[in-house]
């Protein structure tokens, strides 16, 4: 887990339910690491092989039964020391196809998949890229960052170039490497409904945990994740044709064990894959996600890395929902106003913000952090996605431009 | 949901600072005020005199000017002016009353705020709530009480947190701190001994309640543990470990500093601290965390989307 993870709580607290004894890896020395007898061991997350060199010294003083990547930045270790120590996991080239937004899509469209155009571009200027017949509109993508970060949409020529040229910033101030540094995917925009797939794959059977909606339109210049809400309120036959979707993908990628998250678009022309990665969903969003005696998310993805098999159970509430609270500006958070309010709404389960007072607020596409989230269930859809509204409009942020 | 932004701006004079917020301050001309006295009109106005520095308030229609001493830092004097105009915009209150209404709102502050101020107001108060202290002074209670809700209160809420008095005791204040309230503690404590000599600590109510159970052999030996060997350790990321209370099996902590919302400090207590204990003390089989993470000001790890 990066230091940086939003998921540290959420694991250690299913690790305490389950009674697993876990070792958290981490790129940076923790600080009680001397009095931890085992239990935390820092790894060097930038260089690939000597973390898992790292690792491997690792489990000859503490055996491992199992690796857990758990976010993006770590998942390729996680199968490489698997792999290393002959561990169940998928296979490191497959997780490395899910890690690189090109080699995601070429490994789809070689796949037979259906895809949108694509092309890999320069980040710096090269006059050999014809920026003049690109099929506008298209988005731009760093290979290599998560979630919506430095995702822009362009129109024309010239938004194409504004958007290389914050792309690229954005590359530097992450401190990208190799080939994600000066390349970017550039990909046909489509339009549509977007959905995200929550599943767990037991040797190469996916079980769909969770469907979402995402009821807010993604149209870009930048996309903003905010809601989710399930059960979809898609037909029946398209959710199962999103199942079929995902499972031919995660077929193509070679995805066999462990944890997914899907994005997709849904139009007239069909089903289209945004991205599929080897993790459970960011944030703090799993903890909208309940499983009954199953327990939550963790529980599942532990207990499948112990070997036990998946929960045929099903969410324990008829819908539940998350919004990420999006940040209104770039600035400094003063100030947070009517989360009390928020919290006594009817079916709200929680608020929580997620940025200290005090901080800089950075939006996207530059920014990485959330502001916080909102937690809603109920029994349909749509009293969680007005739940999870009305409690935003509760909010109020002061910001300041210092 | 409602998002506020406010720009500074500097001055050819390095005395004064210009803050324009996203709304209108004036509807038209404008207003001097050279010093608190002359404010009454205004109670934005009154709210920025009552800043440590401040001695004189121009109003525009899109702009706030303040002037300041000498011998007061902007970056200081800054951070508690724009809390100052946020909270008065966000609060809808007036900028200025009407000019037929030349007396302040019920609700509104009265400034400059002073010692002296502090001690007419007790005149009104006594006979109010008694402090836990019998001995103490009615006066230096009700003193202390107008200090925390006109100059602590509102600074620790615009950080997130709240604080409430909850009694006086050997010279003790004991206040009902949540959220940002346990970081600033110590800033809380300085601002009541500066204006109240016979304070002489500030603490949670919560830790100055009898805990028997650190009394204990166990208590004992976990709070060395603590002091000894997590703590100084701890206190390289900028955090603290404080032992609550020893019930039964069960040991409560509270994280404080760098370890207060800390994307890390699961990571600490379970992991190291949690470990320690254990080993110790084999009999404790709880290690609760009582911190509001929510509160944390200055965590030392923050979490982010990542690569």
């Amino acid at each position: 887990m990066p230091t940086t993870s939003y998921r540290i709580s959420d694991f250690l607290e299913a690790a305490e339910r389950l009674d697993v004894d876990v070792a958290v890896g981490s790129d940076q020395p923790q600080v009680l690491e001397q009095y931890s007898a085992g239990r935390t061991v820092t790894l060097a997350f930038k260089d690939g092989d000597r973390a898992v060199a790292e690792i491997v010294d690792y489990d000859r003083d503490y055996p491992l039964a199992a690796i857990i990547g758990v976010d993006d930045e770590t998942t390729l270790i996680a199968a490489m020391a698997a792999k290393a120590l002959k561990l169940r996991h998928n296979e490191p080239a497959s997780i490395a196809a899910t890690r690189n937004k090109h080699h995601f899509r070429t490994r789809l469209a070689n796949s037979g998949i259906p895809a949108p155009w694509f092309t890999l571009a320069p980040v710096g200027d090269d006059l050999t890229f014809d920026v003049e017949n690109l099929p506008y509109p298209v988005v731009l993508k760093p290979l290599a960052l998560s979630a919506s970060r430095g995702v822009i949409r362009a129109d024309s020529p010239t938004q194409f170039a504004a958007a290389v040229r914050r792309i690229s910033a954005i590359l530097d101030a992450a401190d990208i490497r190799g080939e994600a540094a000066s390349h970017i995917l550039v990909e046909e925009y489509l339009p549509g409904d977007e959905v995200a797939l929550e599943g767990l794959l037991e040797d190469g059977q996916l079980t769909v945990l969770a469907l979402f909606d995402k009821p807010d339109p993604l149209e870009g210049p930048f996309f903003e994740e905010t809601l989710y809400v399930t059960p979809s309120r898609l037909p029946v036959q398209v959710q199962n044709a999103i199942a079929a979707t995902v499972n031919s993908a995660v077929a193509a990628l070679g995805l066999r064990q462990g944890p997914i998250h899907a994005e997709l678009r849904i139009n007239n022309d069909g089903i289209w894959l945004i991205e599929v990665a080897a993790r459970s969903i960011g944030g703090l969003c799993s903890r909208a996600l309940h499983f009954g005696a199953g327990g939550r998310l963790e529980d599942l993805i532990l207990r499948h890395a112990q070997g036990l098999p998946a929960p045929t159970v099903g969410l324990d509430c008829p819908a539940t929902g998350v919004m990420m609270i999006p940040i209104p500006a770039a600035g400094v958070l003063r100030h947070v106003a009517g989360i009390e309010a928020a919290r006594a709404l009817e079916n709200i389960d929680g608020v929580t913000i997620s940025i200290p007072i005090g901080e800089i607020l950075v939006p996207v596409p530059e920014g990485n952090r959330y502001l916080g989230f909102i937690f809603a269930s109920g029994d349909t859809p749509e009293a969680v996605e007005a739940a999870l509204r009305a409690a935003h409009d509760e909010l109020e942020f002061a910001i300041t431009h210092d | 949901m409602i998002a506020m932004f406010i720009q500074t701006e500097s001055t050819p004079n390095p005395e004064q600072m210009k803050f324009i917020p996203d709304r209108v301050v004036l509807s038209s001309g404008t207003a001097t005020f050279p010093d608190a006295g002359s404010s009454t009109r205004s109670p934005l106005a009154q709210r920025l005199f009552e800043i440590e520095g401040v001695t004189g308030v121009t109003l525009n229609s899109d702009s706030i000017t303040l002037s300041k001493s000498a011998d007061t830092d902007w970056q200081v004097l800054k951070s508690f002016a724009l809390n100052a105009i946020m909270i008065h915009f966000t609060a809808n209150e007036p900028v200025v009353l009407d000019d037929t209404n030349t007396t302040a709102p019920a609700n509104a502050r009265n400034a400059p705020w002073s010692l002296s101020r502090v001690k007419k107001l007790w005149q009104h108060a006594r006979g109010a709530e008694d402090p836990v202290d019998t001995d103490a002074d009615p006066e230096v209670i009700s003193t202390i009480k107008e200090l925390i809700e006109t100059r602590v209160k509102p600074s620790v809420i615009d950080n997130g947190g709240d604080v409430e008095f909850r009694g006086f005791e050997d010279g003790v204040v004991l206040l009902e701190m949540t959220g940002s309230a346990t970081a600033m503690r110590t800033s809380i404590e300085q601002l009541l001994r500066h204006f109240v000599p016979e304070v002489t600590a500030v603490t949670d109510y919560r830790d100055a309640m009898p805990k028997p159970g650190l009394d204990t052999e166990d208590g004992r030996a976990i709070r060395k543990l603590l002091d000894e060997r997590i703590n100084p350790q701890v206190a390289a990321h900028g955090g603290h470990i404080a032992l609550v209370d020893v019930a039964d099996e069960t040991v409560y902590l509270r994280l404080e500093g760098g370890c207060q919302g800390c994307g890390m400090a699961d990571v600490t207590l379970k992991q190291g601290v949690a470990n320690e204990i254990r080993a110790l003390v084999p009999t404790i089989t709880n290690i609760l965390d009582v911190t509001d993470h929510a509160g944390g000001t200055n965590p030392y790890y923050q979490p982010g989307k990542g690569g």
